[in-house]
Protein backbone atom coordinates (compact mmCIF):
# COMPACT_ATOMS: atom_id res chain seq x y z
CA UNK A 1 0.00 0.00 0.00
CA UNK A 2 2.18 2.88 -1.22
CA UNK A 3 2.02 6.11 0.71
CA UNK A 4 0.96 4.36 3.94
CA UNK A 5 3.57 4.73 6.70
CA UNK A 6 4.88 1.36 7.94
CA UNK A 7 4.43 1.17 11.67
CA UNK A 8 7.87 1.04 13.21
CA UNK A 9 6.84 0.62 16.82
CA UNK A 10 3.88 -1.68 17.25
CA UNK A 11 1.95 -0.84 20.38
CA UNK A 12 1.82 -3.91 22.57
CA UNK A 13 0.35 -2.04 25.48
CA UNK A 14 -3.10 -2.85 26.78
CA UNK A 15 -5.25 -1.54 29.58
CA UNK A 16 -7.37 -3.97 31.59
CA UNK A 17 -9.70 -2.73 34.32
CA UNK A 18 -7.80 0.51 34.42
CA UNK A 19 -4.40 -1.13 34.83
CA UNK A 20 -1.81 -0.45 32.13
CA UNK A 21 0.26 -3.38 30.88
CA UNK A 22 3.31 -2.71 28.71
CA UNK A 23 2.47 -5.88 26.80
CA UNK A 24 -0.24 -8.56 27.02
CA UNK A 25 2.02 -11.38 28.26
CA UNK A 26 1.48 -12.39 31.88
CA UNK A 27 3.07 -15.19 33.90
CA UNK A 28 0.36 -17.57 35.10
CA UNK A 29 -0.21 -18.33 38.76
CA UNK A 30 1.68 -21.27 40.18
CA UNK A 31 4.33 -21.28 37.49
CA UNK A 32 6.37 -18.24 38.36
CA UNK A 33 6.63 -18.32 42.15
CA UNK A 34 6.91 -14.76 43.38
CA UNK A 35 8.94 -13.53 40.44
CA UNK A 36 12.46 -13.91 41.77
CA UNK A 37 12.98 -17.61 41.21
CA UNK A 38 13.45 -17.34 37.44
CA UNK A 39 15.76 -14.32 37.67
CA UNK A 40 18.60 -14.73 35.19
CA UNK A 41 16.89 -17.40 33.13
CA UNK A 42 14.81 -14.78 31.36
CA UNK A 43 14.37 -11.00 31.45
CA UNK A 44 11.56 -10.88 34.00
CA UNK A 45 11.38 -7.08 33.88
CA UNK A 46 10.14 -7.32 30.27
CA UNK A 47 6.95 -9.17 31.17
CA UNK A 48 3.57 -7.46 31.07
CA UNK A 49 2.46 -8.96 34.36
CA UNK A 50 3.14 -11.63 36.95
CA UNK A 51 0.46 -13.61 38.78
CA UNK A 52 1.67 -14.84 42.11
CA UNK A 53 1.37 -18.38 43.32
CA UNK A 54 -2.10 -18.92 44.83
CA UNK A 55 -2.26 -17.23 48.22
CA UNK A 56 -4.41 -18.12 51.21
CA UNK A 57 -4.83 -16.32 54.51
CA UNK A 58 -3.35 -19.22 56.42
CA UNK A 59 -0.07 -20.75 55.27
CA UNK A 60 -0.45 -24.09 53.51
CA UNK A 61 2.26 -26.71 53.32
CA UNK A 62 0.90 -28.35 50.19
CA UNK A 63 0.14 -31.94 49.24
CA UNK A 64 1.94 -35.07 50.34
CA UNK A 65 3.15 -37.57 47.77
CA UNK A 66 4.01 -36.85 44.18
CA UNK A 67 3.00 -33.39 42.94
CA UNK A 68 4.02 -33.59 39.29
CA UNK A 69 3.51 -36.04 36.45
CA UNK A 70 4.41 -35.35 32.84
CA UNK A 71 1.85 -36.12 30.14
CA UNK A 72 2.10 -35.95 26.35
CA UNK A 73 2.48 -32.23 25.64
CA UNK A 74 1.51 -31.39 29.18
CA UNK A 75 1.75 -31.77 32.89
CA UNK A 76 -0.48 -32.95 35.73
CA UNK A 77 0.06 -31.07 38.96
CA UNK A 78 -1.27 -31.48 42.48
CA UNK A 79 0.70 -28.96 44.46
CA UNK A 80 -1.95 -28.23 47.10
CA UNK A 81 -1.61 -24.44 47.13
CA UNK A 82 1.61 -24.46 49.11
CA UNK A 83 2.13 -20.84 50.14
CA UNK A 84 3.46 -18.93 53.15
CA UNK A 85 0.17 -17.17 53.81
CA UNK A 86 -0.83 -13.67 52.72
CA UNK A 87 0.82 -11.82 55.60
CA UNK A 88 4.20 -13.45 54.92
CA UNK A 89 3.78 -12.81 51.18
CA UNK A 90 3.15 -9.10 51.74
CA UNK A 91 6.08 -8.79 54.10
CA UNK A 92 8.66 -11.05 52.50
CA UNK A 93 7.88 -11.52 48.80
CA UNK A 94 5.93 -8.48 47.63
CA UNK A 95 8.71 -5.86 47.91
CA UNK A 96 10.99 -7.85 45.58
CA UNK A 97 8.10 -8.62 43.23
CA UNK A 98 7.11 -4.94 43.06
CA UNK A 99 10.68 -3.96 42.26
CA UNK A 100 10.79 -6.20 39.19
CA UNK A 101 8.53 -3.92 37.13
CA UNK A 102 5.63 -5.94 35.64
CA UNK A 103 2.06 -5.53 36.86
CA UNK A 104 1.67 -7.47 40.12
CA UNK A 105 -1.42 -9.67 40.22
CA UNK A 106 -2.06 -11.48 43.49
CA UNK A 107 -3.82 -14.80 43.01
CA UNK A 108 -6.26 -15.21 45.88
CA UNK A 109 -7.41 -18.69 46.86
CA UNK A 110 -9.32 -19.98 49.83
CA UNK A 111 -11.21 -22.86 51.38
CA UNK A 112 -14.17 -20.90 52.64
CA UNK A 113 -16.01 -17.68 51.85
CA UNK A 114 -14.72 -16.19 55.07
CA UNK A 115 -11.11 -17.00 54.19
CA UNK A 116 -11.54 -15.44 50.73
CA UNK A 117 -13.03 -12.32 52.27
CA UNK A 118 -10.27 -11.93 54.85
CA UNK A 119 -7.68 -12.51 52.15
CA UNK A 120 -9.25 -9.84 49.99
CA UNK A 121 -9.12 -7.37 52.88
CA UNK A 122 -5.43 -8.05 53.48
CA UNK A 123 -4.52 -7.73 49.80
CA UNK A 124 -6.59 -4.56 49.48
CA UNK A 125 -4.27 -2.95 52.01
CA UNK A 126 -1.15 -4.02 50.10
CA UNK A 127 0.61 -2.66 47.05
CA UNK A 128 -0.49 -5.36 44.58
CA UNK A 129 -1.98 -3.90 41.39
CA UNK A 130 -4.77 -6.42 40.87
CA UNK A 131 -6.31 -9.51 42.37
CA UNK A 132 -6.98 -12.69 40.44
CA UNK A 133 -9.62 -14.64 42.32
CA UNK A 134 -9.21 -18.40 42.02
CA UNK A 135 -12.69 -19.87 42.43
CA UNK A 136 -11.63 -23.39 41.51
CA UNK A 137 -10.78 -24.16 45.12
CA UNK A 138 -12.84 -26.84 46.82
CA UNK A 139 -15.45 -25.53 49.23
CA UNK A 140 -14.65 -27.32 52.45
CA UNK A 141 -18.21 -26.73 53.69
CA UNK A 142 -19.80 -28.42 50.69
CA UNK A 143 -17.67 -31.52 50.89
CA UNK A 144 -14.99 -30.23 48.56
CA UNK A 145 -17.04 -29.20 45.52
CA UNK A 146 -15.30 -26.39 43.69
CA UNK A 147 -16.84 -22.91 44.11
CA UNK A 148 -16.39 -22.34 40.43
CA UNK A 149 -18.73 -25.04 39.17
CA UNK A 150 -22.01 -23.17 39.39
CA UNK A 151 -23.20 -19.57 39.22
CA UNK A 152 -24.54 -19.37 42.75
CA UNK A 153 -21.36 -20.63 44.48
CA UNK A 154 -19.21 -18.45 42.30
CA UNK A 155 -21.27 -15.38 43.14
CA UNK A 156 -21.13 -16.27 46.82
CA UNK A 157 -17.36 -15.78 46.69
CA UNK A 158 -17.09 -12.91 44.24
CA UNK A 159 -19.60 -10.67 46.01
CA UNK A 160 -17.91 -10.51 49.44
CA UNK A 161 -14.46 -10.31 47.81
CA UNK A 162 -15.65 -7.36 45.71
CA UNK A 163 -17.05 -5.70 48.82
CA UNK A 164 -13.82 -6.22 50.73
CA UNK A 165 -11.44 -5.02 48.06
CA UNK A 166 -11.35 -1.96 45.84
CA UNK A 167 -8.54 -3.17 43.58
CA UNK A 168 -9.23 -4.31 40.01
CA UNK A 169 -10.59 -7.84 40.21
CA UNK A 170 -10.02 -10.67 37.73
CA UNK A 171 -11.93 -13.89 38.34
CA UNK A 172 -10.20 -17.04 37.09
CA UNK A 173 -12.80 -19.46 35.80
CA UNK A 174 -12.85 -23.21 36.10
CA UNK A 175 -13.26 -24.98 32.76
CA UNK A 176 -15.16 -27.75 34.50
CA UNK A 177 -18.28 -25.65 35.06
CA UNK A 178 -21.19 -27.31 33.25
CA UNK A 179 -22.53 -23.85 32.37
CA UNK A 180 -19.45 -21.69 32.06
CA UNK A 181 -21.31 -18.70 30.64
CA UNK A 182 -23.69 -18.65 33.61
CA UNK A 183 -20.76 -18.74 36.04
CA UNK A 184 -19.00 -15.99 34.10
CA UNK A 185 -22.07 -13.75 34.07
CA UNK A 186 -22.60 -14.32 37.77
CA UNK A 187 -19.00 -13.28 38.41
CA UNK A 188 -19.42 -10.14 36.35
CA UNK A 189 -22.66 -9.26 38.12
CA UNK A 190 -20.87 -9.90 41.41
CA UNK A 191 -18.28 -7.30 40.50
CA UNK A 192 -15.53 -8.93 38.42
CA UNK A 193 -13.71 -6.38 36.25
CA UNK A 194 -12.18 -9.08 34.05
CA UNK A 195 -12.12 -12.84 33.69
CA UNK A 196 -9.27 -15.27 33.11
CA UNK A 197 -9.90 -18.54 31.36
CA UNK A 198 -8.91 -21.43 31.75
CA UNK A 199 -7.71 -22.92 35.02
CA UNK A 200 -6.43 -26.49 34.78
CA UNK A 201 -8.58 -29.42 33.70
CA UNK A 202 -9.03 -32.37 36.06
CA UNK A 203 -7.08 -35.42 34.99
CA UNK A 204 -5.28 -38.35 36.55
CA UNK A 205 -2.57 -40.93 36.01
CA UNK A 206 -2.05 -44.44 37.35
CA UNK A 207 1.37 -45.86 38.19
CA UNK A 208 1.14 -49.26 36.58
CA UNK A 209 4.16 -50.66 38.43
CA UNK A 210 2.86 -49.66 41.85
CA UNK A 211 -0.74 -50.37 40.78
CA UNK A 212 -2.19 -47.19 42.23
CA UNK A 213 -3.01 -43.61 41.25
CA UNK A 214 0.07 -41.42 40.93
CA UNK A 215 -1.41 -38.69 43.10
CA UNK A 216 -2.51 -39.07 46.75
CA UNK A 217 -5.57 -36.97 45.85
CA UNK A 218 -6.16 -39.20 42.80
CA UNK A 219 -7.03 -36.35 40.43
CA UNK A 220 -4.77 -33.48 39.44
CA UNK A 221 -4.76 -30.42 37.20
CA UNK A 222 -3.79 -30.85 33.53
CA UNK A 223 -2.04 -27.99 31.74
CA UNK A 224 0.17 -27.52 28.72
CA UNK A 225 -0.15 -27.52 24.92
CA UNK A 226 -2.50 -30.52 24.98
CA UNK A 227 -5.30 -28.35 26.42
CA UNK A 228 -4.79 -25.35 24.17
CA UNK A 229 -7.47 -26.05 21.53
CA UNK A 230 -10.06 -26.55 24.26
CA UNK A 231 -9.01 -23.42 26.14
CA UNK A 232 -9.12 -21.45 22.88
CA UNK A 233 -12.60 -22.73 22.10
CA UNK A 234 -13.80 -21.69 25.56
CA UNK A 235 -12.38 -18.18 25.17
CA UNK A 236 -13.98 -17.89 21.72
CA UNK A 237 -17.37 -18.92 23.07
CA UNK A 238 -17.24 -16.80 26.22
CA UNK A 239 -16.28 -13.65 24.33
CA UNK A 240 -19.78 -13.41 22.90
CA UNK A 241 -21.39 -13.73 26.31
CA UNK A 242 -19.60 -11.16 28.50
CA UNK A 243 -18.68 -7.51 28.26
CA UNK A 244 -15.54 -7.53 30.40
CA UNK A 245 -11.99 -8.25 29.18
CA UNK A 246 -10.98 -11.90 29.03
CA UNK A 247 -7.42 -12.97 29.73
CA UNK A 248 -6.81 -16.21 27.86
CA UNK A 249 -4.62 -19.06 29.01
CA UNK A 250 -4.19 -22.76 28.50
CA UNK A 251 -1.16 -24.25 26.79
CA UNK A 252 0.14 -21.06 25.18
CA UNK A 253 3.76 -21.70 24.23
CA UNK A 254 4.54 -19.39 21.32
CA UNK A 255 3.66 -16.08 19.73
CA UNK A 256 1.45 -17.94 17.25
CA UNK A 257 -0.51 -19.49 20.12
CA UNK A 258 -0.87 -16.11 21.81
CA UNK A 259 -2.13 -14.55 18.57
CA UNK A 260 -4.80 -17.24 18.27
CA UNK A 261 -6.12 -16.21 21.69
CA UNK A 262 -5.94 -12.49 20.85
CA UNK A 263 -7.86 -13.20 17.65
CA UNK A 264 -10.42 -15.14 19.67
CA UNK A 265 -11.03 -11.98 21.67
CA UNK A 266 -8.66 -12.26 24.60
CA UNK A 267 -7.36 -8.89 25.79
CA UNK A 268 -4.18 -10.47 27.13
CA UNK A 269 -2.71 -13.91 27.69
CA UNK A 270 -1.10 -15.85 30.48
CA UNK A 271 1.69 -18.38 30.01
CA UNK A 272 2.16 -21.16 32.51
CA UNK A 273 3.63 -24.59 31.87
CA UNK A 274 5.46 -23.38 28.78
CA UNK A 275 7.86 -21.52 31.06
CA UNK A 276 8.93 -24.87 32.51
CA UNK A 277 9.45 -26.29 29.05
CA UNK A 278 11.44 -23.27 27.94
CA UNK A 279 12.17 -20.44 30.43
CA UNK A 280 12.42 -17.75 27.73
CA UNK A 281 9.00 -18.57 26.25
CA UNK A 282 7.33 -15.35 27.45
CA UNK A 283 10.06 -12.99 26.24
CA UNK A 284 10.07 -14.85 22.93
CA UNK A 285 6.30 -14.42 22.69
CA UNK A 286 6.67 -10.67 23.26
CA UNK A 287 9.29 -10.45 20.52
CA UNK A 288 7.19 -12.65 18.24
CA UNK A 289 4.11 -10.46 18.72
CA UNK A 290 6.17 -7.40 17.83
CA UNK A 291 7.52 -8.91 14.62
CA UNK A 292 4.13 -10.28 13.57
CA UNK A 293 2.57 -6.86 14.05
CA UNK A 294 5.39 -5.17 12.14
CA UNK A 295 5.24 -7.65 9.26
CA UNK A 296 1.46 -7.40 9.01
CA UNK A 297 1.20 -3.66 9.58
CA UNK A 298 -0.84 -4.10 12.76
CA UNK A 299 -0.51 -1.05 14.95
CA UNK A 300 -2.32 -2.03 18.09
CA UNK A 301 -3.29 -5.20 19.91
CA UNK A 302 -7.01 -4.50 19.62
CA UNK A 303 -6.74 -5.08 15.87
CA UNK A 304 -6.13 -8.79 16.39
CA UNK A 305 -9.64 -9.42 17.66
CA UNK A 306 -11.53 -11.04 14.78
CA UNK A 307 -14.86 -9.93 16.17
CA UNK A 308 -13.97 -6.41 17.27
CA UNK A 309 -16.58 -3.75 16.76
CA UNK A 310 -15.20 -1.52 14.02
CA UNK B 1 29.15 -18.24 45.73
CA UNK B 2 26.37 -19.36 43.45
CA UNK B 3 26.43 -18.48 39.77
CA UNK B 4 23.34 -16.73 38.40
CA UNK B 5 21.24 -19.12 36.37
CA UNK B 6 20.93 -18.80 32.59
CA UNK B 7 18.94 -20.68 29.98
CA UNK B 8 20.53 -21.38 26.61
CA UNK B 9 20.55 -23.83 23.71
CA UNK B 10 23.96 -25.49 23.93
CA UNK B 11 25.86 -27.74 21.57
CA UNK B 12 26.73 -31.29 22.58
CA UNK B 13 30.50 -31.52 22.13
CA UNK B 14 30.75 -35.23 22.73
CA UNK B 15 28.85 -38.19 24.02
CA UNK B 16 30.53 -41.22 25.51
CA UNK B 17 28.23 -44.25 25.71
CA UNK B 18 28.94 -46.30 28.80
CA UNK B 19 27.47 -49.65 29.71
CA UNK B 20 24.02 -50.12 31.14
CA UNK B 21 22.16 -47.35 29.30
CA UNK B 22 24.45 -44.68 30.71
CA UNK B 23 26.26 -41.93 28.83
CA UNK B 24 28.57 -39.04 29.63
CA UNK B 25 27.34 -35.92 27.83
CA UNK B 26 29.69 -32.98 27.40
CA UNK B 27 28.06 -29.66 26.43
CA UNK B 28 29.37 -26.21 25.62
CA UNK B 29 28.49 -23.88 28.47
CA UNK B 30 29.75 -20.32 28.05
CA UNK B 31 28.61 -18.98 31.40
CA UNK B 32 29.87 -19.40 34.95
CA UNK B 33 30.60 -23.06 35.69
CA UNK B 34 28.45 -24.86 38.27
CA UNK B 35 29.81 -25.40 41.73
CA UNK B 36 30.13 -29.02 42.86
CA UNK B 37 26.74 -30.66 43.40
CA UNK B 38 24.72 -28.21 41.36
CA UNK B 39 22.55 -29.44 38.49
CA UNK B 40 21.02 -28.30 35.21
CA UNK B 41 17.61 -28.81 33.64
CA UNK B 42 18.43 -30.38 30.25
CA UNK B 43 16.15 -30.94 27.25
CA UNK B 44 17.26 -31.91 23.74
CA UNK B 45 16.18 -29.45 21.04
CA UNK B 46 14.67 -32.45 19.24
CA UNK B 47 12.51 -34.13 21.82
CA UNK B 48 9.16 -35.79 22.27
CA UNK B 49 8.82 -34.93 25.95
CA UNK B 50 7.47 -31.73 27.47
CA UNK B 51 9.79 -31.10 30.38
CA UNK B 52 13.54 -30.89 30.81
CA UNK B 53 15.28 -33.43 33.04
CA UNK B 54 17.47 -32.53 36.03
CA UNK B 55 21.04 -33.78 35.66
CA UNK B 56 23.80 -33.25 38.21
CA UNK B 57 26.94 -31.73 36.78
CA UNK B 58 30.05 -33.89 36.85
CA UNK B 59 33.40 -32.15 37.24
CA UNK B 60 33.35 -29.47 34.54
CA UNK B 61 35.97 -27.78 32.42
CA UNK B 62 36.58 -24.40 30.84
CA UNK B 63 33.51 -23.44 28.79
CA UNK B 64 31.97 -26.89 29.13
CA UNK B 65 29.73 -28.81 31.47
CA UNK B 66 29.28 -32.57 31.53
CA UNK B 67 26.61 -34.88 32.88
CA UNK B 68 26.18 -38.59 33.49
CA UNK B 69 22.72 -39.60 32.33
CA UNK B 70 21.02 -42.97 32.71
CA UNK B 71 18.06 -43.99 30.57
CA UNK B 72 15.21 -44.42 33.04
CA UNK B 73 12.28 -43.22 30.97
CA UNK B 74 11.57 -41.59 27.62
CA UNK B 75 13.21 -38.25 28.43
CA UNK B 76 16.49 -39.70 29.66
CA UNK B 77 16.52 -42.25 26.82
CA UNK B 78 16.38 -39.33 24.37
CA UNK B 79 19.20 -37.60 26.23
CA UNK B 80 21.59 -40.54 26.02
CA UNK B 81 20.85 -41.04 22.35
CA UNK B 82 21.90 -37.49 21.41
CA UNK B 83 24.83 -37.20 19.03
CA UNK B 84 27.69 -34.70 19.01
CA UNK B 85 26.71 -31.48 17.26
CA UNK B 86 23.07 -31.63 18.37
CA UNK B 87 21.76 -29.03 20.77
CA UNK B 88 19.96 -29.14 24.09
CA UNK B 89 18.36 -26.42 26.19
CA UNK B 90 20.37 -26.09 29.40
CA UNK B 91 19.04 -24.07 32.33
CA UNK B 92 21.34 -23.63 35.26
CA UNK B 93 23.40 -23.91 37.32
CA UNK B 94 20.70 -24.79 39.82
CA UNK B 95 20.49 -25.88 43.41
CA UNK B 96 22.67 -25.39 46.45
CA UNK B 97 25.43 -27.93 45.74
CA UNK B 98 27.89 -29.37 48.24
CA UNK B 99 29.82 -26.14 48.85
CA UNK B 100 28.22 -25.05 52.11
CA UNK B 101 28.70 -28.51 53.62
CA UNK B 102 32.21 -29.50 52.53
CA UNK B 103 34.74 -28.88 55.30
CA UNK B 104 37.65 -26.52 54.61
CA UNK B 105 39.85 -28.61 56.87
CA UNK B 106 39.16 -31.68 58.95
CA UNK B 107 40.88 -33.81 61.55
CA UNK B 108 39.49 -36.93 59.94
CA UNK B 109 38.96 -37.52 56.22
CA UNK B 110 35.50 -37.34 54.65
CA UNK B 111 33.81 -40.08 52.66
CA UNK B 112 32.22 -39.68 49.24
CA UNK B 113 29.59 -42.41 48.90
CA UNK B 114 27.87 -43.02 45.60
CA UNK B 115 25.39 -45.35 43.97
CA UNK B 116 25.25 -45.60 40.19
CA UNK B 117 25.39 -42.25 38.40
CA UNK B 118 25.41 -40.52 41.78
CA UNK B 119 29.16 -40.78 41.29
CA UNK B 120 29.03 -37.69 39.04
CA UNK B 121 28.21 -34.96 41.59
CA UNK B 122 30.54 -36.68 44.04
CA UNK B 123 33.36 -36.59 41.50
CA UNK B 124 32.74 -32.85 41.43
CA UNK B 125 32.93 -32.79 45.24
CA UNK B 126 36.23 -34.64 45.04
CA UNK B 127 37.62 -32.10 42.60
CA UNK B 128 36.61 -29.35 45.04
CA UNK B 129 38.16 -31.12 48.03
CA UNK B 130 41.45 -31.57 46.16
CA UNK B 131 41.82 -27.78 46.34
CA UNK B 132 41.84 -28.02 50.15
CA UNK B 133 43.82 -29.99 52.67
CA UNK B 134 40.89 -32.31 53.37
CA UNK B 135 41.52 -35.98 52.59
CA UNK B 136 38.73 -38.12 51.28
CA UNK B 137 37.88 -41.71 50.49
CA UNK B 138 35.52 -42.60 47.64
CA UNK B 139 33.18 -45.57 47.99
CA UNK B 140 31.25 -46.21 44.76
CA UNK B 141 28.46 -48.73 44.38
CA UNK B 142 27.27 -50.12 41.04
CA UNK B 143 25.23 -53.06 39.80
CA UNK B 144 28.09 -54.41 37.70
CA UNK B 145 31.66 -53.74 38.79
CA UNK B 146 33.06 -53.48 35.25
CA UNK B 147 30.47 -50.79 34.42
CA UNK B 148 31.53 -48.95 37.53
CA UNK B 149 35.12 -49.08 36.41
CA UNK B 150 34.33 -47.41 33.07
CA UNK B 151 31.97 -44.87 34.68
CA UNK B 152 34.58 -43.75 37.20
CA UNK B 153 37.21 -43.59 34.50
CA UNK B 154 34.93 -41.39 32.36
CA UNK B 155 34.64 -39.05 35.35
CA UNK B 156 38.41 -38.72 35.52
CA UNK B 157 38.78 -40.79 38.68
CA UNK B 158 41.96 -42.84 38.40
CA UNK B 159 41.77 -46.59 38.87
CA UNK B 160 41.97 -47.61 42.50
CA UNK B 161 41.15 -44.13 43.83
CA UNK B 162 37.59 -45.27 44.57
CA UNK B 163 36.60 -48.60 46.09
CA UNK B 164 34.10 -50.20 43.73
CA UNK B 165 31.37 -52.29 45.35
CA UNK B 166 28.96 -54.17 43.13
CA UNK B 167 26.53 -57.05 42.96
CA UNK B 168 29.05 -59.12 40.96
CA UNK B 169 32.21 -58.04 42.79
CA UNK B 170 33.89 -56.89 39.56
CA UNK B 171 35.76 -53.68 38.80
CA UNK B 172 39.55 -53.57 38.76
CA UNK B 173 41.77 -53.27 40.66
CA UNK B 174 40.04 -54.43 43.84
CA UNK B 175 36.25 -54.54 43.34
CA UNK B 176 34.21 -55.89 46.22
CA UNK B 177 30.89 -57.70 46.21
CA UNK B 178 27.87 -56.56 48.21
CA UNK B 179 25.93 -53.41 49.02
CA UNK B 180 28.00 -50.28 49.06
CA UNK B 181 26.71 -49.47 52.56
CA UNK B 182 28.13 -52.81 53.80
CA UNK B 183 31.52 -51.13 53.41
CA UNK B 184 30.57 -47.88 55.13
CA UNK B 185 32.22 -47.32 58.51
CA UNK B 186 31.16 -43.80 59.52
CA UNK B 187 33.48 -43.70 62.55
CA UNK B 188 36.48 -43.28 60.26
CA UNK B 189 35.12 -40.02 58.83
CA UNK B 190 34.29 -36.49 59.89
CA UNK B 191 31.37 -36.44 57.43
CA UNK B 192 29.81 -38.54 54.68
CA UNK B 193 28.57 -37.08 51.38
CA UNK B 194 26.19 -39.37 49.53
CA UNK B 195 24.32 -39.50 46.26
CA UNK B 196 22.47 -42.48 44.81
CA UNK B 197 19.25 -44.48 45.13
CA UNK B 198 16.99 -43.50 47.99
CA UNK B 199 17.38 -46.86 49.75
CA UNK B 200 21.15 -46.42 49.77
CA UNK B 201 20.84 -42.90 51.17
CA UNK B 202 18.48 -44.07 53.88
CA UNK B 203 20.89 -46.82 54.98
CA UNK B 204 23.79 -44.39 54.96
CA UNK B 205 21.91 -41.84 57.08
CA UNK B 206 20.92 -44.51 59.61
CA UNK B 207 24.46 -45.87 59.88
CA UNK B 208 25.86 -42.36 60.26
CA UNK B 209 23.23 -41.48 62.83
CA UNK B 210 24.28 -44.45 64.97
CA UNK B 211 27.95 -43.42 64.74
CA UNK B 212 27.26 -39.72 65.31
CA UNK B 213 28.78 -38.79 61.94
CA UNK B 214 27.12 -36.10 59.83
CA UNK B 215 25.73 -37.29 56.53
CA UNK B 216 24.82 -34.97 53.65
CA UNK B 217 22.71 -36.36 50.83
CA UNK B 218 21.94 -35.19 47.32
CA UNK B 219 18.34 -36.06 46.46
CA UNK B 220 16.43 -36.52 43.23
CA UNK B 221 12.86 -35.50 42.53
CA UNK B 222 10.54 -35.09 39.56
CA UNK B 223 10.81 -31.46 38.55
CA UNK B 224 8.98 -29.02 36.35
CA UNK B 225 10.62 -25.61 36.82
CA UNK B 226 13.87 -26.58 38.56
CA UNK B 227 14.23 -23.08 40.01
CA UNK B 228 11.97 -23.11 43.07
CA UNK B 229 8.88 -21.52 41.50
CA UNK B 230 6.36 -24.35 41.10
CA UNK B 231 6.84 -26.29 44.38
CA UNK B 232 6.41 -29.56 42.54
CA UNK B 233 9.59 -31.22 43.80
CA UNK B 234 8.55 -31.21 47.45
CA UNK B 235 10.66 -33.23 49.89
CA UNK B 236 9.05 -33.87 53.29
CA UNK B 237 11.23 -32.56 56.11
CA UNK B 238 11.48 -33.48 59.76
CA UNK B 239 9.67 -30.34 60.92
CA UNK B 240 6.57 -31.20 58.90
CA UNK B 241 7.24 -28.66 56.16
CA UNK B 242 8.38 -29.42 52.61
CA UNK B 243 11.72 -28.48 51.13
CA UNK B 244 12.15 -27.73 47.43
CA UNK B 245 14.60 -30.31 46.13
CA UNK B 246 15.65 -27.96 43.31
CA UNK B 247 16.44 -24.87 45.35
CA UNK B 248 16.56 -25.66 49.05
CA UNK B 249 18.53 -28.74 47.88
CA UNK B 250 19.39 -30.97 46.18
CA UNK B 251 21.91 -31.32 48.99
CA UNK B 252 20.37 -31.72 52.43
CA UNK B 253 21.51 -32.72 55.89
CA UNK B 254 20.41 -36.36 56.03
CA UNK B 255 18.83 -35.74 59.43
CA UNK B 256 16.42 -33.23 57.89
CA UNK B 257 15.04 -35.50 55.20
CA UNK B 258 15.34 -39.05 56.54
CA UNK B 259 13.32 -39.51 59.69
CA UNK B 260 10.65 -41.69 61.28
CA UNK B 261 7.20 -40.08 61.38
Amino acid sequence: MSGEPRCSLPRLSVEIAGVKFRNPVIAASGTFGYGGEYEGALDTAALGGICTKGLTVDPRSGNAGLRLWETPSGLLNSIGLENPGIAAFIEQELPRLRALGPVVIANLSGGSIDEYRRGAEMLDASSVDMIELNISCPNVKSGGISFGLDAESAASVVTPVRAACGKPLIVKLSPAAPDLAAVALACVRGGADALSLVNTFRGMAIDIQRRRPVFDNVTAGLSGPAIRPIALRMVWELYEKVDVPIIGLGGIASAEDAIEFLMAGAAAVQVGSATFARPETMTQIIAGLESFMRENNIEALASFNLRRKK
Amino acid sequence: MKAEKRSLLCRLRSKRALAGGIALLDFEWPFTPPSAGQFFMVKPARTSVFLARPLSAAASGEGTVSFLAAARGRGTAELISMTAGEEALLTGPLGNGWAAFLPKDAAKPVLLLSGGIGAAPLAAAGAELRRTSVHFDFLAGFRRGADGESILSSLGIEAGRALIVSEDGGGRPNGKRGLVTDFLDPQNYSAVFACGPEAMLRSAVLLCRKAGTRCFVSLEARMACGVGACRGCAVPARDGAYRRCCSDGPVFDGEDVFFER
